[in-house]
């Protein structure tokens, strides 16, 4: 079974937008293993229960954002060694000096192409 | 679809004549929905004589012209015997009270003469064209000038 | 990808709501920072969105407006009303570029670009360090110099195993629906380590086992690299049959915010006591499910409903001319069978009714553009905004209320000087109103301008020969000119109001809709509209009643009492009308069949029953039948498909002989038949 077969991701956003379009774009890689959440605290509660090996995730998002979410998976024993991708629209110095201090993997603005996303997954997980 | 089925490609049309007085006339199969017996329509307040009211058709509320009265012939005594043309005319259905339903003709487009000068303007109004049929004169009604004013208006 | 931007374009919609939301209670409450985050992530979404599908326009000055967003967000912007006036401005135009893309037509590039301008006039100063300029493009991770942080996943990934606690107390039922323990504790052994053990604390002694009862219970452990979730599946067919119980062993209670605590389960040691399928349920309560469904769909189950009430009252009637008794079953049958047809048909309806909200967010919008336009100062208030209200009177109240709002702001308000030289704030107010009231929608715009200028109306309506020179009006009268056709009190045509239109259509738009419009003004005060509309344009509740050998039907909202008069009660008054005193006030009779041209006026209404209504405009008036048949809730049907208005009657209906019957409008009636200066000048010629 190859990675992209056994690889499982949760894509987090509150706009089913661009949720649906993170999801198009992994079902075109070929990713099989895709569940998806509509915000950042019920992201966190299922993945404590049922860890999944990659969290993309959207930062802006009402309540707990996309930081927000990545520092409460760090906290977790359960959920502490997931990889996570910040998706932003805006994407700036201070932003990324947060997302590296509390362990993000990888980021990618808004708009991405698949292959860009591709490459930024394969970043964290090794060839797809 | 094949062409021959399609009657926009022909040349002929199917018409419904119909005896109005001791006159016929005729109006296009394609304008009709059905054809049933008289039943008594409530009265609409404030209507045109010519119009006799509003009968139910499977939940829809249609209202009924004489068309004897409409074409300027003396008003019909309606009977179970008179029938009601029920005839769609862009998005609306009205009935027309007639005496009875002769026949359905073929004829073709060519066959339909212009309205002879010699008929009275309010025949003219309602009258598209005339078809000589065994010596006698088919009146093709227009349908759009026979229906009540305000309809008549909304339609516009 | 169709699909996806289909609901991109939808969920602009939902964004734009709470956007302008924000900006209204921004305006409202002043600027709490929840809301200007959440009034900035609505035109962030968008953008991102926008640019998703390479919408360059919209993307374009979504991100300007953003720009200033942010700035207030950090507290780089002082949000005054200009500020906010700005806002309001752009949240309008990235509404119309929404739409333009949408719809595929070219958006206003001229007020794009004017608007783009002024926002960022606003941010102008010094550019804060990390934020890049527009021109340079999307940035990447990479710009920044972010290095990604690799982690150990190959093909053959081995999540780490945890051990899992299970505690798994079936129910007799799981045993005679054919379940066995076994098999579960088999499928579990599959998922890794398990170790199992039985409790046997509730088992009875032998005289009192009952042997069709259930009373074991198993502790489990089980070492696996499967999540929670994926045990909770092996025993989906057993949900509800079982109380069951699954926790993650030796493992602290995690810091997540909102986490039920696992002791809400039930303990098992009492199987029968609580709801097990309860217990299972998953944790985290979701959103309300809905679905999308086609208008056309609704309608057509609409209208067959009413088919089925029509098709319930034909078989009332049949049963009743049976001369069955009422006790029989069938009539009990009936009985039911109306009863759930009722409730079908509400259910049916509410499918229909939606808020008012966007509805008076949209006039809001005209609200601003008309005030821009004529450089007065208008601040829209909206009440009741959850109003749920049919939605096709929602669509058609559009441009009513357009016409009544840009005629508030143009000839109701004041000029600011004006207003301030009468002691009135320079900004002028504006409400819009909803609200349920006794089965009907009321809505009110009500302005705290000048009020309604009455000798200058009376003027104008006799320039323009509506009313002759020497009639006499009351000053309820005369307002109601206003909806005269070819009135219009603007002597020069504005840009706003003066488009051709006149209040007249919206008289006539609020009548097709069932509805009714009133007026009340009050000199300095200011004048409020009110329009009564019906909850839903498909039934309603009537009054059958018999006139002259006609079988027609009165509202019975607008009847406020029925009484067969005493012959010492009526009056005759010179001429041909006829009044009856109710307790000491004196009623103007209407005889239904002399208005409708069924019979010749008469003053003998001895054997007539009289139907006290009141309108609107609380006047009363006595409407004489022969006979009141039924109470019952009647479909409506329109007249208007098929003929046109009826003057009087407000629809048809189909009662339980297949016959058609028509609804009478109670206002209109009475007011063409009252013999007055102002009927027979002014509405005659209708």
């Amino acid at each position: 079974m190859g990675l992209r077969e056994s690889l499982s991701i949760m894509v987090v956003d509150d706009m089913s937008t661009s949720r649906g379009i993170i999801i198009m774009a992994l079902e075109e890689i070929g990713v099989k293993k895709i569940d998806f959440r509509k915000d950042g605290a019920e992201a966190l509660q299922h993945l404590v229960a049922s860890p999944v090996h990659l969290v993309i995730s959207d930062y802006n998002m009402p309540g707990m954002d996309g930081l927000a979410l990545l520092k409460g998976l760090r906290e977790h024993r359960m959920t502490q060694r997931i990889g996570f991708i910040l998706v932003s629209g805006r994407m700036d110095q201070e932003l990324l000096d947060r997302g590296r201090a509390l362990g993000m993997n990888n980021c990618i603005a808004k708009p991405f192409t698949t292959a860009q996303l591709k490459g930024c997954i394969e970043a964290v997980t090794g060839p797809l | 679809m094949s062409a021959s089925a399609d009657p926009a490609a022909s040349d002929n049309r199917e018409l419904v004549t119909f005896r109005v007085g001791e006159q016929d006339y005729c109006v296009d199969i394609m304008a009709i929905r059905e054809i049933r017996g008289w039943t008594p329509a409530t009265v609409l307040p404030h209507s045109p004589g010519y119009v006799l009211g509003v009968i139910n058709l499977r939940g829809s509320v249609v209202p009924i012209v004489d068309l004897a009265a409409r074409l300027g012939l003396p008003p019909a005594v309606p009977t179970p015997r008179h029938v009601i043309v029920i005839a769609v005319v862009g998005e609306q259905m009205v009935g027309l009270l007639v005496d009875a339903v002769s026949d359905i003709l073929s004829v073709n487009d060519a066959s339909i003469q212009d309205t002879p000068d010699v008929m009275a303007e309010t025949t003219k109004e309602f009258v598209e064209g005339v078809i000589s049929v065994d010596s006698r004169m088919l009146r093709l009604i227009a349908l759009g000038p026979v229906l009540p004013p305000p309809a008549t208006k909304a339609l516009a | 990808m169709a699909d996806i931007r289909a609901t991109f374009f939808q969920e602009c919609e939902e964004l734009l709501e709470q956007l302008r939301d924000g900006l209204e209670q921004i305006e409202g409450e002043g600027d709490c920072l929840e809301t200007v985050n959440a009034v900035f992530r609505a035109v962030h979404s968008i953008k991102g969105g926008g640019a998703a599908f390479g919408l360059d326009a919209l993307v374009r000055f979504a991100h300007q407006f953003e720009t200033v967003l942010d700035a207030m967000r950090a507290e780089r912007l002082t949000i005054t009303d200009d500020v906010i006036g700005l806002c309001y401005r752009a949240s309008d135009h990235l509404s119309d570029l929404v739409a333009a893309e949408r719809d595929g037509t070219e958006p206003a590039h001229d007020t794009s670009e004017d608007l783009a301008k002024r926002l960022v006039a606003l941010v102008e100063g010094p550019v804060p360090p990390g934020t890049v300029p527009e021109t340079a493009g999307t940035p990447t991770p990479e710009t920044f110099g972010f290095v990604p942080l690799a982690i150990p996943i190959g093909p053959t990934a081995d999540p780490q195993d945890t051990t899992f606690g299970i505690e798994f107390t079936p129910t007799a039922a799981l045993f005679t629906n054919g379940n066995d323990p076994v098999h579960l504790f088999r499928t579990l052994r599959e998922m890794g380590d398990l170790s199992v053990s039985v409790d046997t604390v509730s088992m009875p002694t032998l005289d009192a086992l009952d042997p069709h009862n259930s009373y074991l219970a198993w502790s489990l452990r089980l070492v696996t690299s499967e999540s929670e979730h994926a045990i909770h599946d092996v025993f989906e067919f057993v949900e509800g049959l079982c109380s069951l119980r699954v926790w993650l062993d030796a493992e602290p209670a995690p810091t997540v915010p909102d986490m039920p605590a696992p002791a809400e389960h039930v303990p098992p040691s009492d199987p029968g006591a609580a709801s097990p399928r309860e217990a299972a349920k998953p944790a985290g309560q979701s959103p309300k499910a809905t679905v999308r469904v086609d208008l056309d769909l609704v309608d057509r189950l609409i209208n067959l409903v009413g088919e089925l009430v029509i098709n319930q009252a034909v078989l009332a009637q049949c049963v009743a001319e049976a001369g069955l008794s009422t006790h029989t079953d069938i009539s009990a049958g009936l009985d039911e069978f109306k009863n759930l047809s009722r409730e079908v048909q509400e259910y049916v309806m509410s499918i229909r009714a939606q808020p008012v909200k966007p509805l008076f967010q949209r006039m809001g919008r005209i609200v601003r553009e008309a005030s821009d336009i004529s450089g007065k100062s208008v601040r829209l208030v909206t009440v009741g905004e959850t109003t749920e209200v049919d939605k096709t009177v929602i669509e058609r109240l559009v441009d009513p209320l357009t016409h009544i709002l840009r005629n508030a702001v143009d000839h109701g308000l004041e000029v600011p000087e004006t207003r301030e030289a009468a002691g009135k704030p320079p900004q002028g107010t504006i409400t819009l109103s909803a609200a349920h009231r006794s089965g009907r929608v009321l809505i009110e715009i009500a302005d705290d301008g000048a009020g309604i200028n009455r000798p200058k109306v009376r003027e104008i309506a006799i320039t323009k020969g509506l009313i002759p020179p020497d009639a006499v009006l009351s000053e309820a009268e005369t307002d109601k000119l206003l909806f005269q056709p070819g009135f219009s009190t603007n002597a020069v045509v504005t840009d706003l109001s003066g488009r051709g239109v006149g209040m007249d259509v919206v008289k006539s738009a609020i009548q097709a809709l069932g509805g009714r419009v009133g007026i009340q003004s009050a000199p300095g005060k200011g004048t409020t509209f009110s329009i009564s509309l019906p909850l839903t344009l498909a039934v309603l509740d009537g009054m059958v009643v018999d006139v002259a050998g006609q079988t027609m039907v009165v509202p019975i909202t607008a009847i406020v009492e029925t009484m067969r008069p005493r012959l010492e009660d009526i009056h005759a008054l010179a001429g041909d009308g006829s009044v009856v005193s109710v307790r000491d006030t004196f009623v103007p009779i209407v005889d239904l069949g002399t208005v409708f041209g069924h019979r010749h006026p008469s003053k003998d209404f001895s054997d007539r029953v009289l139907l006290l209504v009141e309108t609107d405009q609380n006047d009363r008036w006595a409407l004489a039948v022969d006979s009141i048949h039924d109470q019952r809730q009647v479909v409506i049907k329109g007249l208007e498909a098929n003929y046109g208005h009826v003057p009087g009657v407000a629809a048809a209906t189909i009662l339980g002989d297949g016959k058609i019957a028509l609804i009478i409008d109670p206002e209109e009636t009475a007011v063409r038949a009252r013999p007055t200066a102002i009927q027979s000048f002014v509405l005659d010629e209708v």
